[in-house]
């Protein structure tokens, strides 16, 4: 791995987070979805990032990135549907 | 001469038997059958959710409250017929296991009662934020640990192993992290 690498991600995790907050503190508003949409996606390409490099996705073969990405998928699904769930 | 796997095997289904005796069970199934029926009675409708609570909170608290008791009457125990046959005047467990023991399901049923009391998306927070805050708490020692590890000369290019299992460990932690960011403070 490029000793780069892991600073750029580093980097990238500081200025997506600063970018989520910013978001959130100023544009976040129940009556529209798409604020949301961006941090959601902001935190999925923080989460990518970090396996891609750090978890080692990037080195494995493609049947466990995708066994990697279909597990993250159905564990999103079952904390949405949970804290949907107990939210009302 | 090393144990056969079968004399393992029959060690530790006895040892998760003894400690299955130390909550004397058939009292936590009476007090868990009045909680049930008082729950039923009280509650003009009935929450799933919070019944499997009650259940929950009740067994753990009664059990660990069982334990203690075989911890406190153990020099008693060993004088009686009946309550010699008990797990600790056997010595199948030892009598700072069982406090232990005793105290971990008394305080995990205590948390879960609770969580009961602040409701559900409140302890669902705490639950979350708590467990991950264990996490990063262990991932520290961790880092301490594998500083003075690496200070000592514990590793080198042949022998790394725990510092890539650690990157894992921690990475993992980090993704769990990004998740509970946003859902719980951002959105």
């Amino acid at each position: 791995m490029n000793k780069t690498t892991p600073v750029a991600v580093w980097s990238y995790l500081v200025v997506a987070t600063l970018l989520e907050w910013t978001l959130a503190k100023n544009f976040l508003s129940l009556t529209t979805i798409y604020t949301n949409i961006v941090i959601a996606v902001l935190a999925a390409s923080q989460i990518l990032s970090v396996a891609m490099v750090f978890l080692r996705l990037k080195y494995e073969p493609r049947g466990i990135v995708g066994l990697a990405a279909a597990s993250l998928f159905f564990a999103v699904l079952a904390v949405v549907l949970a804290l949907g769930s107990i939210g009302h | 001469m090393y144990p056969s796997l079968q004399s393992l095997q029959t060690g530790k289904s006895k040892s998760l038997s003894a400690y299955w005796e130390l909550t004397k069970p058939r009292i936590v199934l009476l007090l868990d059958f009045t909680a049930l029926m008082a729950f039923l009675v009280a509650a003009s409708t009935i929450n799933i959710v919070r019944l499997v609570a009650v259940i929950v909170a009740g067994t753990l608290a009664s059990g660990g409250v069982g334990a203690l008791n075989c911890y406190l009457d153990r020099d008693l125990d060993r004088t009686m017929g009946r309550t010699s046959r008990r797990p600790i005047p056997q010595g199948e467990v030892s009598p700072v296991h069982a406090l232990v023991f005793g105290l971990a399901l008394f305080g995990a049923g205590i948390v879960v009662s609770a969580m009961l009391q602040i409701g559900l998306p409140l302890s669902s927070y705490f639950v979350t934020t708590g467990i991950h805050g264990a996490h990063v708490l262990a991932g520290i020692f961790l880092i301490i640990y594998l500083v003075r590890r690496a200070a000592t000369g514990g590793f080198y290019a042949e022998r790394y192993g725990t510092v890539e299992n650690f990157n894992l460990y921690w990475s993992f932690v980090n993704c769990v992290w990004l998740v509970v960011f946003p859902l719980f403070y951002l959105l």
